[in-house]
């Protein structure tokens, strides 16, 4: 039933209420757009299958956060979790794009020792006539940071796949690499199956799955 | 740490007034206390997100992905790390050894508490929901429920595997399940289905009613009342609903169970929870300010009400705020409401709180009535729920109700509780008595002072005599009459009256109350003294009660001036005790009285004052003519010609004639009638008595120139005397009334007579016939004849050895038989024969029989 992939990686998405988060999730997950959504409470997760390679699947567990948080320390133990997330402003509001430092600080703040691969992402660029934030800034800003920067529209589906392909690969290189490393109680990257690995150790542990293959 | 002790004590208080009407009259239904202990260290760090109730343990999840089991008090017993984020559902089954557990990041466990072996999985999406089957402990009912997108049965097939079979999908998140017996319910964005587990199939469709409301904002609250009644709760609409048996004719190709909703009503805020206690509901409310709905800041305490459902709205029963920790920061999906199904305990859970409601018992009925200054109310309460209550007592409510009465100066009131409230707690009484004397009040409690079997010191009940004394001498008798004598030191008290006659000698009141208080002492003597000297009735009572007889010999007199007929009865009825000769002695000087004491022991027993009879003949004839003719009638004993002669003396016409008749003397007694009382119809009545014809004779001769007198005799005379007698010897040319009706009336009388003498003969005619018939009946029956039988004079078998031989034999009716031969030989008229033994003994035919018989 459940598809075979390599690793699974967790990611959350954050970023000012209404810059489109969801939207964009949606989009990538489920290829939908819906003009007029909720807002988001609380957190939400969605996730998909993403191919970096030919044969080399990855599982992408992707939590949508609310923009406005009740509980924030309660966000804590998403942000802790992850290995990967998108910081997304609106490109026709500015003050969205202004609170990216803010976003960056509560998620630093949350997750150390560990450490976050971000991947700043001005959404909205159909809306060109509306845009209040250049291209140029927002690069500048992902600069100082060590971040890459794209521009996404969930409605028109623009760079919807690369923003998500991109920063998967980025992380898989990453682990690949050993600068992260998959652990126990972690459950930012975790190891998935692959069939030739099927009587691996980990199989052992997780018994119980292999009743559904 | 003083501190926070305080700061805690100040939070649980604000529960001790959730109800908004604080001065309301209404008695709350619920109270309430806060879960503390472990659960309030677990919740300042950690947040709860949804909480599972057993009978002996709850089950907390929070919003760090942990379950903990905690005891009823709180405590935590047990932690599971299952999850980093948020857990969505606790299901337990009903053994209370099997968890299952699904968190928000898509984690679903079930395993066994105590063996901790099980089932993990982990989903793409969060799961809401996981229910366990009811009897999940059995292995043949290993099956659970899961929702995150879509509904999916996990059933533990024969090789021990778990085998999956999605119940439901395409309608987006499953939000709630609830698993009761054989059916699922479970609500989805759409609506409430139901699956019948026993037929496969789903039951029902219940669709949410408005759409508007956001199902993850507002979510749906399912709870099963029994097996078959489903509460679904949803945005401000409650619908109860009940699974029903389709009957076999209209089933067709339908599931044989369907679903009928029996009730549907809005509410007036936000449903978050609900329970079922007995038939009405306990709700609780997120309650929101519609006008100002995006002010997050300004959320008002959420509300557990209690309502009766009707079938189209419902009724508030009681409604209380509830003052969670941050309530401010909650909203409607974070409030949870659970209850143990044995209890009735309601657990509200909010992210930073968990409140406990229970129903409130009899203690706390009791004390919200003392609250409520219902004294009269809480005793009776406690009363009659004594056993059950643990914190109040009886005395103690009674003891609060009396001063409560007191303050209030209603002191008859509280003396009269007294007697109920202090029963036989010697102390509390002394302590009363002295509370009403320094409040001056010692009469309002007198009266309910303890005098059976629990006395107070005397001491105690002199007090309050001495109070009456001075005050009030009608209630002191009265307190005297009603008190035993024992209560108290009667020498003192006898003493105190004393002195107070002294001021007023001629009070009846005290006098009287004096003479009781000797009754009490036994000195009888100056009891009966008072008693006589007030001529008080109680005198005979006293004299009778306490056998005072030998006292009161030398004031008969006295006592019969008195009241003549007690005196009597009461002489009368202790003749043992005072003898009736020492009694005529007495009253010598005073024949009336002597009258009176004599006539009635006559009338007890004509005989038992014989001796006396002479005497009384004066005393009948001086004081009470009418009793002296019964008298004399009755009397055996006295002597008649000295009653004879006191008649004469005194011309007593009637009671001469009576004694002259039983002297003998009728005819002079017959004269007297005549001549002085004239009477002609009492004169025959006299000869109709005696029956002597010379009184006839004389009766007629002096009648027979009294027209009058012969009318009456003609009337009455001729049963007795032939009237002809009298007709002749009436002159000629007299003149009598009424004659032609009297002969009329004689000859009447004779032919009446003479119908009944034919009539007689007539009857007796018929009877001789009768009982002729009878005895030819009789007579013409057969006569057995056989070897039992003996001839009456050889004495040996009337039939013969050898039938054979010819024989003859004799049966007379009167069934004596003899053989012809032992016969004498018959005269020379054939059959002119008689049985020789009856004949002997002149007895008739048939006699023979009663003879064998016997």
């Amino acid at each position: 039933m459940e598809t075979i992939w390599l690793y699974q990686f967790r990611l959350i998405v954050i970023g000012d209420s209404t810059v489109g988060k969801s939207c964009l999730i949606r989009r990538f997950t489920e290829g939908r757009f819906a003009q007029v959504s909720d807002p988001t409470v609380g957190v939400d997760f969605f996730s998909r299958l993403v191919e970096i390679e030919p044969g080399k699947r990855i599982k992408l567990q992707i939590w949508d956060t609310a923009g406005q948080e009740r509980f924030r320390s309660i966000t804590r133990a998403y942000y802790r979790n992850s290995v990967g997330g998108l910081l997304l402003f609106d490109i026709t509001n500015r003050r969205s794009f202004q609170n990216v430092h803010n976003w960056l600080e509560e998620a630093r703040s949350h997750v150390q020792p560990h450490s976050i691969v971000f991947l700043l992402v001005g959404h909205k660029c159909d809306l060109e006539a509306q845009r209040q934030v250049t291209q140029h800034e927002a690069e500048k800003l992902a600069g100082a940071y060590g971040m890459r920067y794209v521009e996404t529209s969930a409605r028109d589906a623009i760079n919807v796949e690369k923003a998500f392909v991109d920063l998967t690969r980025e992380i898989f290189e990453l682990v690949r690499s050993g600068d992260i490393q998959i652990q126990d109680g972690w459950e930012g990257v975790k190891s998935g199956f692959v069939p030739n690995m099927v009587h691996s150790s980990e199989e052992v542990t997780k018994g119980s799955r292999q009743c559904f293959c | 740490m003083a501190e926070v002790e305080e700061q805690e004590r100040q939070q649980s208080g604000e529960f001790t007034d959730e109800s908004e009407e604080e001065d309301s009259e209404e008695e709350p239904k619920l109270k309430y206390e806060r879960l503390s202990n472990g659960v309030s260290e677990i919740l300042q760090s950690d947040a709860a997100s949804c909480m599972t109730v057993h009978d002996k343990f709850l089950a907390l999840g929070t919003h760090f992905g942990k379950v903990f089991l905690l005891d009823i008090q709180g405590n935590a017993t047990q932690k599971y790390d299952v999850s980093s984020v948020k857990i969505n559902q606790i299901s337990l089954d009903e053994s209370g050894e099997n968890v299952g557990i699904c968190s928000e990041d898509g984690k679903v466990q079930v395993f066994g508490l105590y063996t901790r072996e099980g089932f993990h999985e982990s989903f793409d999406c969060p799961v809401k929901v996981v229910a366990l089957h009811p009897q999940f402990s059995r292995s043949n009912y290993k099956q659970f429920v899961t929702g995150g997108n879509k509904l999916l049965l996990y059933e533990k097939n024969w090789l021990n595997r778990w085998k999956t079979q999605v119940l439901h999908e395409g309608e987006g998140t499953i939000t709630n399940v609830k698993w009761r017996a054989n059916l699922i319910a479970w609500a989805n964005n759409l609506g409430v289905k139901i699956y019948d587990f026993s037929t496969k199939q789903r039951i029902t469709n219940v669709l949410r009613d408005n759409v508007s409301l956001r199902p993850d904002m507002y979510p749906c609250s399912l709870c099963w009342k029994d097996d078959t009644t489903l509460i679904i709760g949803w945005g401000t609409s409650i619908k109860i609903c009940v699974v029903k048996e389709r009957k076999p004719t209209e089933m067709r190709d339908l599931p044989n169970r369907y679903v009928e909703i029996v009730s549907a009503f809005e509410t007036e805020f936000f449903i978050c929870g609900l329970a079922p206690l007995a038939d009405q509901l306990v709700t609780l409310f997120f309650v929101q300010d519609p006008t100002n709905q995006m002010d997050e800041e300004d959320r008002a305490r959420p509300r557990l009400d209690i309502i009766q459902a009707l079938p189209e709205s419902c009724e508030e029963i009681s409604s209380d705020a509830l003052s969670v920790r941050f309530y401010q920061d909650n909203e409607c999906r974070d409030y949870r409401l659970e209850h143990s199904e044995g209890e009735s305990l309601f657990y509200i859970i909010s992210p930073k709180d968990i409140v406990v409601a229970k129903e409130r018992d009899q203690d706390d009925h009791i004390d919200w009535l003392l609250a409520k200054k219902k004294y009269e109310e809480a005793l009776m309460a406690a009363e009659i729920s004594f056993k059950n209550i643990k914190r109040h007592d009886v005395q103690r409510i009674g003891m609060s109700y009396i001063n409560h009465l007191v303050e209030n100066r209603d002191f008859n009131a509280a003396a009269r509780k007294c007697q109920k409230v202090l029963g036989k707690n010697m102390e509390l009484w002394e302590n009363e008595v002295y509370r009403f004397k320094n409040i001056g009040q010692l009469k309002a409690i007198s009266q309910y002072l303890p005098r059976g079997d629990l006395r107070l010191r005397p001491a105690i009940y002199e007090m309050i005599l001495h109070d009456f004394l001075k005050t009030d001498y009608e209630g002191f008798a009265t307190l005297i009459r009603e008190w035993p004598g024992e209560l108290y030191n009667n020498m003192a008290i006898v003493q105190a009256v004393n002195d107070h006659l002294k001021k007023d000698p001629t009070n009846n009141t005290l006098l009287t109350t004096l003479a009781e208080l000797y009754t009490y002492d036994q000195r009888y003597d100056r009891a009966l003294e008072i008693y006589l000297r007030l001529r008080h009735k109680d005198v005979y009572q006293l004299i009778h009660r306490h056998n005072l007889f030998s006292s009161i010999e030398d004031k008969i007199v006295l006592l019969m001036e008195f009241d003549k007929e007690k005196a009597v009865d009461m002489l009368l009825d202790n003749e043992d005790k005072i003898s009736i000769d020492k009694v005529v002695v007495e009253l010598d000087g005073r024949p009336e009285l002597l009258h009176v004491y004599l006539h009635k022991l006559f009338k007890r027993d004509h005989h038992k004052g014989q001796k006396y009879h002479e005497r009384q003949i004066g005393l009948y004839a001086e004081y009470d003519r009418p009793n002296l003719l019964p008298f004399l009638r009755d009397s055996t004993h006295c002597p008649l010609e000295k009653a004879l002669e006191i008649c004469q003396q005194r011309n007593f016409v009637e009671e001469t004639v009576f004694l002259l008749s039983r002297m003998g003397n009728c005819r002079r007694a017959l004269q007297m009638i005549m001549e002085e009382q004239e009477d002609v119809d009492k004169a025959i009545e006299f000869a109709k008595e005696q029956d002597d014809a010379e009184l006839w004779e004389d009766l007629i001769s002096y009648s027979i120139d009294k027209p009058p007198f012969i009318t009456g005799l003609l009337n009455n005379i001729g049963t007795h005397v032939d009237p002809i007698l009298l007709i002749k010897r009436i002159k000629e040319g007299m003149e009598i009334p009424n004659l032609r009706d009297s002969l009329v009336k004689i000859l009447h009388d004779y032919n009446l007579q003479i119908l009944l003498r034919e009539g007689c003969k007539k009857i007796l005619v018929a009877d001789s016939l009768s009982l002729l018939k009878k005895m030819h009946r009789t007579q013409m029956r057969g006569v057995r004849v056989d070897e039992g039988n003996i001839c009456e004079s050889c004495h040996s078998t009337i039939l013969p050895s050898d039938m054979a031989q010819p024989f003859s034999v004799v049966v007379f009716h009167c069934r004596h038989m003899f053989h012809k031969e032992c016969l004498p030989s018959s005269g020379t008229i054939p059959g002119l024969q008689f049985c020789n033994i009856c004949s002997a003994k002149r007895r008739g035919p048939g006699s023979g029989i009663l003879e064998m018989k016997k």
